[in-house]
């Protein structure tokens, strides 16, 4: 398997990852900015025109700190500043010798470590 | 939901008001309901008049301050508890950050100094008097320049607007939780003393040299398995109204510094993500660590004086766990709630700003420097030995603990007393003594490092050395009163009745200490 499959393939599942797991749950600022993928202002929303439902993440620009959803049928990009996205984005990452200090039906659980490689040792 | 929240602290508030040493917790708790600082701010909160207050220095509380230093009059509950880590490059780095956020501060500015410790916590803590704590497991954890700078904001923003001054009930309660470690060993030692009756003097010898040792040993790998939480939920235990308004002030300087607010927030999802997966931790950690107290006490021959410090160590544990335990899920809730009104107040104050990109490249530097990273790593496998022991896992222990006395940071306190440890779960008592004695800066010890020396040469019935050893932690702690009973035990030793009586005397000042002192003291006729 060549290098750039790799590449491809880690970055076809990190984005069905977020996908699958991160969603914002809630607009913290009023209005929202609407911006472009380079984090320029396109337009505002207001909170009370925002979904009040979970809204799945398809991307993260972690440079600029901005996700990608799809609001009302369009792809769009938000200041994560905006938002509380559930799992958080900023987690830490504990040694995994650490974690199995837990009890015994924690200590094999991988979901507590976060977006880190997992415990299973 | 307000409602919930008064109805649980004012619950809070009356199960706690029974124990004495929480004297005014309740108003402390209620502090954590009501409307939040945040949205009774008007304008940036450094320009505040509640903060104008604070920009000029009392020379009389820097002096006093001072005094207690010099004086070693700080109280044991205010000084350190853990080991200092030094890596000169990291340090600057980090006291760099402290004097560029400085500057953003209107006012007189009181010392501010950057100690970075050898826990595993992910919140830093500040002390009255200045110094500012950075765990290892925070620099373990962040991404960026900007995030560290938002921490150290937040901490000195406690020491700019005196928040030391409200929290002496709090200062008690941790007093009581930090001191039971060492008051059972303490007890292990004094269940291990014989009078010498030939002489009428009070001498050392050991009963039982290996169970002591073991229960020391393993006193030990708890205290410092126990300070990698209990810091973190004690440096979050300050009342919300402190948190609020160190978060603000926080945010003002590091933004008049340069630096990006939004890594403010990213640091509170942090602490919140780092709490939720301490929880279990905690709750499994305080029952291993309770049975292996009560392990050691089983092995006491119970007389009067043990049996009186069963009780003192019961009430203790108890006390801790369930304090520990509504503190840690009072700050669990209040991270997020921190984040939420810190983000309205960016967005109404700091509209611009708060778009600004965090830079994670400077920190992504320092810390993939060679010297830098393999300090780090150092501590690191030291961390790894101590949990590979706790799992009796001794061969990798082993490996561990070589790999840390390879790296630069070899001779340092926090590495030497793990690979003492270690020793000791060897079996290799003589080695284990020798590890402590490679120490070469004492002056980066924690009081459970200084302990550990102190009780080996009391063992030996050798005072004079257990004198020095104390003189050191007294001159680099500042504070008389972590060891006095220790000290008192020294005189006891080289029979020097004056110095006995004027210990005994100084013993009398410490409300946690004067009754052990006095059970220690011979009886006079």
């Amino acid at each position: 398997m060549n290098r750039s499959l790799i590449v491809l393939l880690t970055a076809l599942f990190t984005q069905g990852a977020w996908a699958e797991t991160h969603s914002i749950k809630a607009f913290l600022a009023d209005p929202v900015t609407v911006l472009d993928e380079q984090g320029k202002q396109q337009r505002e929303l207001a909170k009370k025109d925002a979904p009040t439902q979970p809204v799945p993440v398809l991307q993260y620009n972690q440079a600029l700190d901005l996700v990608q959803v799809e609001l009302a049928g369009q792809k769009v990009w938000l200041d994560t500043m905006d938002l509380r996205i559930e799992p958080p984005l900023n987690v830490v990452d504990l040694p995994c010798q650490g974690l199995t200090k837990s009890q015994a039906k924690d200590s094999r659980n991988n979901s507590t470590i976060g977006f880190g490689a997992g415990c299973n040792q | 939901m307000k409602g919930y929240l008064v109805a649980a602290c004012l619950l809070a508030s009356s199960v706690l008001s029974g124990c004495a040493t929480l004297k005014g917790a309740d108003q402390a708790f209620l502090n954590l309901v009501g409307p939040s600082t945040q949205s009774r701010v008007q304008g940036h909160y450094v320009d505040n008049t509640d903060v104008r207050q604070y920009y000029k220095l009392d020379p009389q509380r820097q002096s006093q301050q001072r005094l207690s230093y010099d004086g070693r009059a700080v109280p044991a509950a205010e000084a350190r508890q853990q080991n200092l880590v030094d890596i000169p490059m990291l340090q600057a780095y980090l006291q760099g950050i402290v004097t560029r956020l400085s500057k953003g501060w209107p006012g007189e500015l009181p010392p501010l100094q950057v100690k970075i410790t050898d826990s595993y916590g992910f919140g830093p803590s500040a002390d009255p008097y200045g110094n500012l704590f950075v765990p290892l497991g925070m620099l373990d954890n962040v991404a960026s320049e900007d995030e560290i700078a938002a921490m150290l904001g937040h901490e000195m923003s406690h020491v700019l607007l005196h928040h030391h001054d409200r929290m002496a009930a709090f200062q008690q309660q941790k007093d009581m939780f930090t001191t039971v470690a060492s008051t059972v060993a303490l007890a292990t030692m004094a269940a291990d003393t014989g009078v010498d009756r030939s002489s009428g003097t009070m001498k050392l010898f050991s009963k039982d040299p290996a169970g002591t040792q073991k229960t020391i040993g393993n006193t030990v790998l708890y205290t410092a398995l126990a300070n990698t939480f209990s810091d973190q939920v004690w440096s979050t235990a300050w009342g919300r109204s402190q948190e609020d308004q160190a978060d603000l002030l926080g945010t003002d300087l590091m933004i008049r510094a340069g630096y990006a607010p939004r890594a403010a927030t990213h640091s509170l999802e942090r602490l919140n993500d780092f709490q939720g997966k301490q929880k279990p931790l905690l709750t499994g950690f305080l029952t291993a660590r309770k049975n292996a107290m009560q392990d050691s006490l089983q092995q006491f021959n119970l007389n009067q004086f043990t049996k009186e410090l069963d009780v003192l160590v019961k009430d203790g544990l108890t006390t801790g766990i369930t304090a520990t335990t509504q503190y840690f899920n009072r700050s669990h809730m209040s991270a997020m709630d921190r984040d939420t009104e810190l983000r309205q107040y960016l967005q109404r104050e700091y509209r611009q700003e708060r778009r600004a990109r965090v830079n994670p490249q400077s920190w992504s530097k320092m810390k993939n420097t060679p010297q830098v990273a393999k300090a780090l790593q150092g501590y690191k496998d030291a961390y790894f030995a101590i949990d590979a022991l706790e799992k009796n896992k001794v061969p990798d222990a082993e490996r561990f603990i070589r790999k840390a006395l390879a790296s630069p940071v070899k001779d340092q306190p926090s590495i030497r007393r793990t690979a003492y440890t270690v020793r000791l779960a060897q079996g290799k008592n003589s080695e284990a003594l020798k590890e402590l004695q490679a120490i070469k800066d004492w002056s980066l010890a924690g009081p459970s490092t200084y302990d550990l020396m102190i009780s080996y040469h009391l063992k030996r019935g050798d005072g004079q050395a257990a004198l020095a050893m104390i003189d050191k932690a007294e001159r680099n702690l500042g504070s008389e009163e972590l060891f006095i009973t220790e000290k008192l035990l020294a005189n006891q030793q080289l029979q020097n009745t004056q110095q006995v009586q004027t210990v005994l005397r100084k013993c009398e000042q410490y409300p946690a200490r004067k009754e052990n002192c006095k059970k220690l003291a011979p009886v006079k006729a």
